[in-house]
């Protein structure tokens, strides 16, 4: 017990300087902007400034050709856009942790979500394009894959370009009108307990935003999404 | 002795659950309380930033933010379509019209089956209905199944030649249909058992009252978002 009280400690001090790092390379990044001289304080000056960035950010990405993904912590919406158009807009039911780095000065926030990240690498237990596979031999029978019609609660979870990592856990519906309560404790603790013993970069630090969102919304999201594609988030 | 036995197996009992409970705590903090404490201390980190000297900025009134979001929003504004559009939802086979930026119709449609279609060993198709912005570039009312070479495969028949007559279907796709290129179409069907299941070949299923009204509302150039 000692043996492993200590180990945990040692552990402990080891992921703080990991996080110290981690904090250190974000504030050494040139800053997108410098709109030191405002009274970031106020809050109506701060709703406004971050307001911009994301009607900004927005318009950024109308110009692309494909479609982008949109986290608004504020409405707690979550959206798919493509040439300016929100084409889905979900609502997200639960988001942890609460306030997602909002204690953060105006140069910080610029460099963080003043312009569009790209989804480094994603992982979800659902393929993106479900192709089955069917074989036609003139003369002989068709051979059709079985689809397995029982399907695990989907799962979703991807690091952006600017080290902020996003795992959606999905809420099964009830009946018509009523979802799952959701397990924000079990979920957290599952997706820590996973990475530390799958993830080989489990020790560099990076925040994590944990959002609950229905799972055919979210299948819609995840589908619709190209390789690689570019996010916004406004907390 | 048999009360020694029974006070002994009591307490190791005890100290069972305690150094249970003790063990169960330490893994709950290694998988919950250390990432807490992680993301609390770099949002501290990040909360203490030593404003820069350098060059001085005008300043920033909350007057000069809210003109600038004026003037955003309008942009954004004015990307959004004008006119009727469609937005297509494959995932879960619905669909939505709008009109004056207003939603006019909303139903279930059917999307391509996700089916990679193999013949011979050598052609192959992949029946997908295909994402992104679109526009409505033909309008036909009863229109005329052309049949393509993977519905002669996919029935393991003879591929026939380009004007075969046997390549002419009358009757198949609905009352009307729009043609959003590539050979992509949004049309009626036979099969209305299967609309909001993914089971065409890539082209839009819908039923003939939602057909109608999507077909009288969208004119040519019109917007057809597929996600």
């Amino acid at each position: 017990m000692g043996f492993l009280g200590l180990m945990i400690i040692i552990y402990g001090f080891y992921s703080i300087q990991k996080t110290h790092q981690a904090a250190q390379r974000i504030l050494s990044t040139e800053q997108v902007e410098n709109p030191l001289n405002m009274d970031w304080n106020d809050g109506d000056i701060r709703t406004a400034y971050k307001q911009n960035i994301w009607l900004k950010n927005q318009l950024a990405l109308s110009r692309e050709t494909v479609m982008s993904l949109g986290i608004n912590l504020k409405d707690s919406i979550i959206q798919i856009q493509l040439n300016g158009l929100a084409l889905i807009q979900s609502p997200i039911y639960h988001y942890q942790p609460e306030n997602f780095l909002s204690e953060m000065p105006a140069p910080v926030y610029s460099a963080f979500f003043g312009t569009p990240a790209s989804i480094l690498h994603e992982y979800s237990n659902i393929p993106k394009r479900p192709i089955r596979k069917k074989k036609v031999i003139p003369g002989a029978e068709t051979v059709e894959e079985k689809v397995d019609t029982i399907s695990p609660a989907f799962h979703w979870e991807f690091m952006m370009d600017h080290q902020l990592k996003v795992v959606i856990n999905t809420l099964k519906s009830v009946n018509d009108s009523v979802l799952e309560a959701p397990n924000l404790a079990k979920d957290k603790f599952r997706y820590h307990f996973i990475q530390a013993f799958e993830n080989q970069d489990s020790l560099g630090y990076y925040p994590v935003l944990f959002l609950w969102i229905k799972e055919t919304e979210t299948k819609a999201l995840y589908r619709a999404l190209p390789e690689h594609a570019k996010v916004i988030l406004r907390n | 002795m048999e009360k020694e036995t029974r006070k002994r197996t009591l307490i190791i009992g005890a100290w069972t659950l305690v150094v249970a409970f003790c063990f169960f705590c330490l893994i709950f903090g290694f998988f919950i309380w250390i990432p807490t404490i992680q993301y609390t201390y770099f949002q501290k980190k990040l909360s203490h930033v030593d404003a820069v000297d350098t060059v001085v900025y005008p300043q920033v009134s909350l007057a000069n933010l809210k003109e600038t979001t004026a003037l955003l929003e309008a942009k954004l504004e004015k990307m959004n379509p004008v006119r009727a559009y469609i937005v297509i939802n494959t995932s879960e086979n619905t669909f939505k019209l709008f009109k004056n930026k207003k939603l006019i119709r909303s139903g279930i449609c059917s999307t391509g089956s996700l089916v990679e279609l193999e013949v011979e060993n050598e052609k192959k198709w992949v029946f997908e209905t295909p994402k992104g912005v679109f526009t409505v570039k033909g309008k036909v009312t009863n229109p005329v199944w052309r049949k393509p070479d993977w519905a002669f495969a996919e029935e393991g028949l003879p591929i026939p030649s380009a004007n075969d007559p046997s390549r002419y279907e009358y009757g198949v796709l609905g009352d009307f249909a729009l043609s959003i290129g590539n050979g992509y179409l949004i049309h009626g069907t036979l099969y209305q058992r299967f609309l909001g299941l993914a089971v065409t070949h890539g082209c839009v299923r819908l039923n003939d009252a939602d057909l109608e009204i999507v077909y009288e509302t969208l004119p040519l150039g019109a917007q057809v978002f597929i996600y």
